[in-house]
């Protein structure tokens, strides 16, 4: 073998003082130990709060959020069934109520086209007009009734 | 490369601190030699041997599955980034590729003695202070730790063909130095 390489290969001979290998090794394996604790709880913890979200986001979309107690009553069939019913009947309620509101709705707006229209009935000129000479003053009979008011008081 | 080492780096990946040990027992000293014939101190280099160990145990998991190199190939990368970044930090005007500012270190008259080893290692080792980095890390994997040319060049980053070259060279220059010292 050449002699150049046979003196690089003595110094394979340099060895690490063994208390160094000793204390580096347990110093190494249990300070990462440490290191990688803490990231599985971040990991944990991150994945715990990832999971929650999800399950109140989908809760929240389908709008479904129930109670405990509802939950148990759902395994009730009866009461699914009366439950049912009764959001029948709710249903039914609000219906005729948009009902009535429609029929309000366009009784108010046939008033409010009359009365942009021709104005209120008692302030039209016209019908004034005919409601005075409708009435029949007699002068006599005024006076003798401010006579007896006078009699009365006095 | 360590029996069942494929078995052990699965396991050490998945954070069993045991399957690390092992592989930390067989590495080691391996790559403790190549950081101390680079900083020439004994005390350096254990503390950068420490790092790398430590770099390779947080993150195998993560780069290391991500690469897919061989195992000591991948500690011989952080190996040099580690020596790297420790002369950035020591010596931030030096050019460490170039091998500059080396003159100071290599004069010292305490290193050899530290290093405590024999007359023909030491002249290797004063030899090879002449090469420049990357021959110098080529010439420790290829013929002091019998790395196949393949895992040297995923080490250095270089092509085989550029491995194979550059080991040609510095092995050339190491003779030359080493006939001088001789006959001088």
């Amino acid at each position: 073998m050449d002699k150049t390489i046979e003196k690089l290969k003595s110094l394979k001979s340099i060895m690490p003082d063994a208390d160094f290998a000793s204390i580096s090794r347990s110093v190494i394996l249990s300070s990462v130990k440490t290191v990688k604790t803490k990231r599985s709880f971040i990991y944990d913890f991150g994945m715990s709060i990832g999971v929650m979200a999800t399950a109140v986001t989908i809760a929240v979309l389908l709008g479904n959020v129930r109670t405990p107690s509802a939950i148990l009553a759902v395994s009730n069939f009866n009461t699914v069934e009366n439950e049912a019913a009764t959001i029948g009947n709710d249903i039914d309620v609000v219906l005729q109520e948009i009902g009535s509101f429609d029929r309000s709705a366009k009784k108010t707006a046939l008033a409010l086209n009359e009365a942009a229209g021709n104005g209120p009935a008692h302030l039209n000129e016209s019908i004034l007009s005919a409601e005075i000479e409708k009435l029949d003053i007699n002068p006599s009979a005024e006076q003798d009734v401010e006579t007896l008011l006078n009699k009365a008081i006095f | 490369m360590l029996e069942d080492e494929r078995n052990l780096i699965i396991r050490a990946i998945g954070g069993e601190a045991e399957a690390f040990g092992q592989l930390y027992d067989h590495y080691m000293p391996m790559i403790y030699r190549f950081i101390l014939l680079k900083v020439a101190q004994r005390e350096e280099a254990e503390d950068l041997t420490h790092q790398v160990f430590l770099k390779a145990w947080t993150n195998i998991g993560s780069k290391y599955s991500e690469k897919g190199l061989p195992l000591s190939s991948w500690l011989y990368r952080i190996a040099r980034n580690t020596v790297i970044d420790h002369y950035r930090r020591t010596k931030p005007t030096s050019d460490l590729e170039e091998g500059e500012g080396r003159e100071e270190m290599i004069s010292r008259p305490d290193i050899h003695r530290k290093m405590d080893i024999e007359s023909d290692a030491r002249k290797a080792i004063a030899a090879m202070e002449n090469l420049s980095d990357i021959e110098k890390d080529i010439l420790i994997m290829r013929f002091i730790e019998d790395l196949p040319t393949k895992e040297v060049a995923e080490a250095v980053g270089k092509s085989e063909g550029a491995v194979k070259l550059a080991q040609h060279r510095a092995l050339g220059k190491l003779r030359k130095i080493m006939e001088e010292d001789k006959n001088g």
